[in-house]
């Protein structure tokens, strides 16, 4: 047992850290949060050039062939940098859903545009009612004349407006709810009968609703084995999770940081408040916090994702990303006082994320369901 | 002991309900309901109905306009209004300046200032807090200098709340340094248009421009503005926060948002189950109903004491505890029944004109703006640290 960094682990960590502290403030992170596309294009060509794009595909793919700990390792530094690109969208979940998808010139080719940062990608999945149930699908997609034909109604898309591609989970057969099945689709966006409506999120991304009226599709564009595809789409969500529990974990420690220089240099009563006892309890506590959610996140990284006992770690991280997480994201809050509740403060920013990436994939009141059924 | 409200209070109870339907706007009324910023316009369209009723200021004397209600008359119209999601009248003039003008004010100030606000002619904020003074209050430092005929007062306050709409201010100044802190304030009355001051926006988390940063350069403010004596601001201050703090427990309108979260829990917004089906859930439903039945009962008590004539105690700092928690977890509880659809951010979709379309339901539409905004309620009119460093001084003497 070793639990500190490879080389080439520290590396990536070094290359990432290095990026933010040069070239990731909050002006740019500002700037692109008002911009319509949802992401800074200088800084996502960096992320290809720096060879984060291509980080969880296979070489085969022409990727790097990364593991779950180098994307926990990179999340992680993302997290403490507040990135607002879209790349867990593309990336992380996209990716994981074509890497599972069979080779193919149409999945082969988004796979390669996403490495070399010329398309970003979607996965439109929720629907309107469907809440967390990964499996609750009522959009169809009906083969007629060699054609798919899609009509349905995708929800919080994320930044599924801004996508070049989207990825589509739609039911090919059975009923509402059914694992069985659930295929997945490739659609360019500018497919006639696609209607996209765009919105900012409440912690600064893009989302979007899609209706789809009458799609048609080619038929090589079901990517996936027909009906198959529910399996891929969890295993897709887990990937991701571990993903959003590094993320997570850096903001955390980020929060967890600034607050205690915050009450260090905040002076009433004619002392800095970090003085008072009541104050310093509550800090210690945001530092457990912090550094469970820091263990969390690596046990799930190193387990990965393929048995109970590495599901248990997985949704443990979760878990923990809406109890002990918010607890610290009100408590930093509440310490800074009124200065924690104006957007000006980078410390809002973080609490933003962190308090919406509890919904994000399903919060912890449906991951402690999970867990407990895997007891 | 007994809970029962009699003949006439019911009957008075009915009248204010009948009222609040008749008068209410529709469109002001869902903005409360989901927990948006009301625009000034809204408030003195409102402001003028009760005006117009007699029952803008139940708390003034009756010759500038108070109703003379009893202690229980007051609570039932407070209660009403928050059941209906009725608009509170801008505090900073009616519930906060005015009665600190009425006790301590002259003649000339009461019948200067008095009808302005009741007409909502003036709009007042309140300037208390400085970027270096929150908590510790009374360390401000905004400097007032006597000169002939007033003072010439130089310092920035903050979280000065509607600011930018506000006709007049009322502030704690520094006349004194060479004493205790708490005896060289002094508490004056300051015109905003007056030369020298400047408004400065804060954006606050769920980007919503209800506080600001105030300026004062130079600003002169003759002595017919100070209020009570010079260095005795203080005194004053302790008053009106005592008016700040009673109603701050906001039961009513937590009941009103708490049975808003039980009807979100009956809808089918997971696949054809509903939230009641769910324990987890329903048990944070649960406990906060059982936390917002305690806070009922003591707020209930409190009013009682009222009409015996037992003074308030710092027990005040109870309800401001707890009434300001269960406000924030009933805002968590609308999040986490929001789901996805908390992500969709859109401040303006219920502004008159606008025709971007809903997304989500629309109970939904605020949760996370609202959400982010309430966590001010345990930091403002004394955070809750503060609150209880009274109780522990004061209550148990430690």
């Amino acid at each position: 047992m070793d639990l500190s960094l490879t080389e080439d682990q520290e590396l990536i960590k070094n290359s990432v850290d290095k990026f933010i502290l040069e070239s990731y403030d909050s002006d740019t992170r500002r700037k692109t949060i008002k911009n319509n596309i949802g992401s800074d294009l200088s800084v996502w060509k960096n992320f290809s050039e720096l060879g984060w794009l291509s980080l969880p595909f296979s070489e085969e793919d022409g990727g790097f062939g990364g593991g779950l700990v180098d994307i926990m390792i990179l999340m992680r530094s993302f997290g403490r940098g507040l990135v607002i690109e879209p790349f867990i969208s593309t990336v992380i979940m996209s990716g994981a859903i074509l890497s599972a998808c069979p080779k193919g010139l149409i999945r082969n080719n988004v796979i390669e545009k996403i490495i070399s940062g010329d398309a970003k990608v979607s996965f439109a999945h929720s629907e309107p009612r469907s809440r967390f149930n990964l499996s609750d699908i009522s959009t169809t997609a009906s083969l007629e004349n060699n054609e798919w034909i899609i009509n349905g109604h995708k929800c919080v898309v994320f930044g599924g407006a801004q996508a070049d591609y989207i990825l589509l989970a739609a039911r090919t057969n059975g009923d509402r709810y059914e694992k069985e099945g659930i295929s997945i689709f490739l659609l360019d966006k500018n497919v006639s009968g696609l209607n996209i409506q765009d919105y900012p999120t409440v912690d600064g991304f893009k989302a979007a609703e899609i209706h789809l009226n009458n799609v048609k599709l080619p038929k090589e564009n079901l990517i996936s084995i027909e009906n198959k595809s529910y399996k891929v789409i969890e295993s897709a969500v887990n990937k991701t999770l571990v993903a959003v529990a590094a993320e997570s974990s850096g903001i955390m420690e980020k929060m967890y940081e600034m607050t205690l220089e915050y009450i260090k240099t905040r002076k009433q009563f004619g002392v800095a408040i970090g003085k008072f006892q009541a104050i310093q309890h509550r800090a210690v506590e945001m530092l457990i916090l912090s550094d469970e959610m820091n263990s969390l996140s690596s046990m799930a990284a190193l387990k990965g994702i393929d048995n109970i006992a590495a599901l248990k770690s997985v949704y443990a991280s979760k878990i923990h990303i809406g109890t002990g997480g918010r607890t610290l994201a009100e408590e930093s809050i509440q310490m800074h006082g009124g200065m924690g509740v104006t957007e000006e403060m980078q410390i809002g920013q973080y609490f933003k994320r962190l308090i919406m990436l509890d919904t994000f994939l399903g919060n912890s009141d449906y991951y402690l369901d999970l867990y407990s059924n895997l007891d | 002991m007994n809970l029962k409200f009699s003949e006439e209070d019911l009957k008075f109870k009915k009248e204010v309900k009948d009222f609040i339907d008749k008068n209410l706007d529709k469109n002001t009324q869902k903005k409360i309901d989901l927990g948006q910023h009301l625009h000034k316009e809204e408030l003195v369209v409102w402001q003028k109905k009760l005006e117009e009723k007699g029952w803008l200021a139940p708390n003034w004397p009756k010759e500038y306009g108070g109703t003379e209600w009893s202690v229980t008359q007051r609570y039932i119209f407070d209660e009403e209004c928050g059941a209906a999601s009725a608009p509170s009248a801008l505090p900073f003039g009616v519930t906060m300046v005015a009665p600190v003008i009425i006790k301590f004010g002259t003649k000339e100030q009461k019948d200067f200032y008095l009808p302005k606000i009741y007409s909502s002619e003036h709009w007042w904020c309140q300037g208390y807090s400085e970027p270096g003074s929150g908590s510790d209050l009374a360390s401000l430092t905004t400097k007032a200098e006597k000169v002939d005929d007033g003072y010439i007062i130089n310092g920035t306050k903050t979280w000065t709340t509607f600011a930018q709409h506000a006709d007049m201010m009322f502030l704690l100044v520094r006349t004194n340094n060479d004493c205790k802190p708490q005896e060289g304030i002094s508490f004056m009355l300051l015109d905003m248009k007056s030369p020298g001051v400047s408004v400065k926006p804060i954006i606050t988390l769920d980007g919503g421009h209800e506080v600001n940063m105030v300026y004062l350069e130079n600003v002169k403010v003759l002595k017919e503005n100070l209020i009570f004596e010079e260095n005795k601001g203080w005194t004053v201050a302790k008053y009106l926060l005592g008016h700040e703090r009673t109603s701050i427990a906001a039961v009513s309108r937590s009941k009103k948002a708490l049975a808003k979260v039980k009807n979100i829990a009956k809808l089918n917004i997971n696949g054809d189950k509903s939230l009641r089906d769910d324990n987890r859930f329903m048990d944070k439903v649960t406990k906060c109903d059982v936390r917002l039945q305690a806070l009922e009962y003591a707020e209930l008590k409190g009013i009682s004491d009222d009409v015996k004539g037992i003074p308030p105690g710092p027990e005040a700092s109870m309800l401001k505890i707890r009434g300001s928690e269960i406000q924030q977890e009933i805002t968590e509880l609308v999040l986490e029944a929001s789901g996805y659809y908390a992500y969709a951010y859109q401040p303006n979709v219920l502004e008159k004109g606008n025709n971007e379309p809903l997304i989500g339901p629309e109970w939904s539409s605020f949760a996370a703006p609202k959400y982010f905004n309430t966590r001010k309620t345990t930091i403002y009119g004394g955070s809750n640290e503060i609150q209880k460093n009274i109780l522990a001084k004061m209550l148990l003497e430690l």
